[in-house]
């Protein structure tokens, strides 16, 4: 039987959905989109960031979480970020034909990007069913570049390009790269678009593990600067925000690295964890907002 | 939520006993506002307070803003593990000096 709802009885929060930065450890998101999915929240804006681009952009384009599962572990791949460019390699030695420009990296980028077109065609932004906002980094200024148009894939890759690692890609005449640099987690980005309740999922390694190799110690040292520019973030974020903003930070106590596909079934369990402990405030928050 | 006052030495420890979150906040804030008016150090014992949300840390942080600006400060005491995360999530760990025993906290006031 259909009821008649007043307007009291149907204002609801603005909810927004930001998941950071984190690579492979934003599979651990999974586990969030099947409960908003399960307890039929209203999502009214996605914010990505890097590794969490991927997940916030498949879901927006209308995939559900069990739609996402299948992906990460059919299209997830060790070969997604095995493709050297040996002339970028030779170049960080100095030895015969290497070569690095402003458009090279040290991973080749051509098998990622067809993988997310495999995720989301060719959709753009402006399109999707859900709103989504992906960040990204001008790579000649250092700006934060928030993309709210054109492919969707193109964004995802840029969000995530970790340049040099990877090649940055343009994007509407800017040459843009991961938004790692610029804002890990862009829960300031939510309250510019007036949004009530804010859910930020945010992935963290906490290890006294020593990195294995050269790659690995780079990528640790990049995650321990993104850590404190994001709780530097998040502190003026609850200053300047008017409601609720739920923190779910996903802690993996040993190194993640990019390749690390055997571990996806652990990341998606430790993210179902992190959101089992939320989910009676992310649904109170919604239901005590006035 | 309950909440009481009592001065002690340099400072006066607000007991906080319940969740702190937007529904609570402004009686917090207002508690606080009060106290303010005979004066600036304040210790917020947390030892049973179980959770706190994005709101009830904005109330801390509006309170350490304002008791900073009269000269004092406010610390926090006896944090639980559900709070310590949420702390440490949002930053607040390099904002708001924080002391794991009442005590420890106390003393810190007459150094």
């Amino acid at each position: 039987m259909k009821t008649h709802q007043t307007k009291e009885e149907i204002k609801r929060p603005k909810v927004a959905v930001v998941l950071g930065s984190g690579g492979i450890k934003a599979m651990a998101s999974i586990g969030l989109f099947a409960f908003i999915e399960e307890a039929n929240i209203d999502v009214d804006l996605l914010i990505g960031c890097s590794g969490g681009s991927i997940f916030a952009g498949v879901w927006a384009a209308g995939h559900t979480a069990q739609q996402m599962r299948d992906f990460t572990d059919t299209l997830w791949t060790r070969k997604l970020f095995s493709k050297i460019d040996y002339r970028s390699l030779l170049s960080i030695a100095g030895l015969p034909f290497g070569r690095f420009s402003i458009n090279d990296g040290l991973i080749k980028p051509d098998v990622i990007q067809k993988t997310y077109r495999q995720m989301v065609g060719d959709i753009k932004l402006e399109d999707l069913p859900t709103r989504l906002l992906v960040q990204t980094t001008d790579v000649l200024s250092g700006e934060p570049v928030l993309l709210s148009s054109g492919l969707l894939w193109e964004a995802i890759y840029a969000s995530g390009s970790l340049y040099p690692l990877m090649p940055p890609i343009e994007i509407n005449g800017r040459l843009l790269m991961d938004g790692v640099f610029s804002s890990p987690l862009p829960v300031m980005e939510a309250i510019n678009e007036n949004m009530d309740v804010i859910i930020a999922m945010s992935f963290e390694e906490v290890t006294t593990q020593i990195s294995k190799g050269f790659v690995q110690t780079l990528m640790r040292n990049i995650d321990y600067s993104h850590k404190w520019l994001l709780r530097n973030q998040n502190a003026i974020s609850i200053d300047l925000h008017h409601y609720e903003i739920i923190f779910i930070n996903v802690v993996f106590d040993r190194v993640v690295g990019l390749r690390s596909i055997h571990r996806i079934p652990e990341i998606r369990k430790i993210g179902d964890d992190a959101v089992q402990e939320k989910k009676e405030e992310i649904l109170a928050a919604i239901e005590n907002f006035r | 939520m309950k909440l009481n006052a009592k001065q002690i030495e340099n400072a006066v420890i607000i007991s906080i006993e319940g969740d702190l979150d937007a529904k609570n906040g402004p009686e917090l804030a207002q508690f606080f506002k009060d106290q303010m008016e005979d004066n600036k150090n304040f210790i917020a014992d947390f030892s049973k307070v179980e959770f706190i949300s994005s709101a009830g840390l904005r109330v801390l942080l509006g309170t350490v803003k304002e008791a900073r600006r009269q000269g004092g400060d406010l610390r926090l005491a006896a944090t639980q593990k559900n709070v310590d995360k949420v702390l440490t999530i949002s930053g607040f760990t390099r904002i708001i000096k924080i002391y794991k025993k009442l005590d420890e906290a106390i003393k810190s006031f007459s150094e």
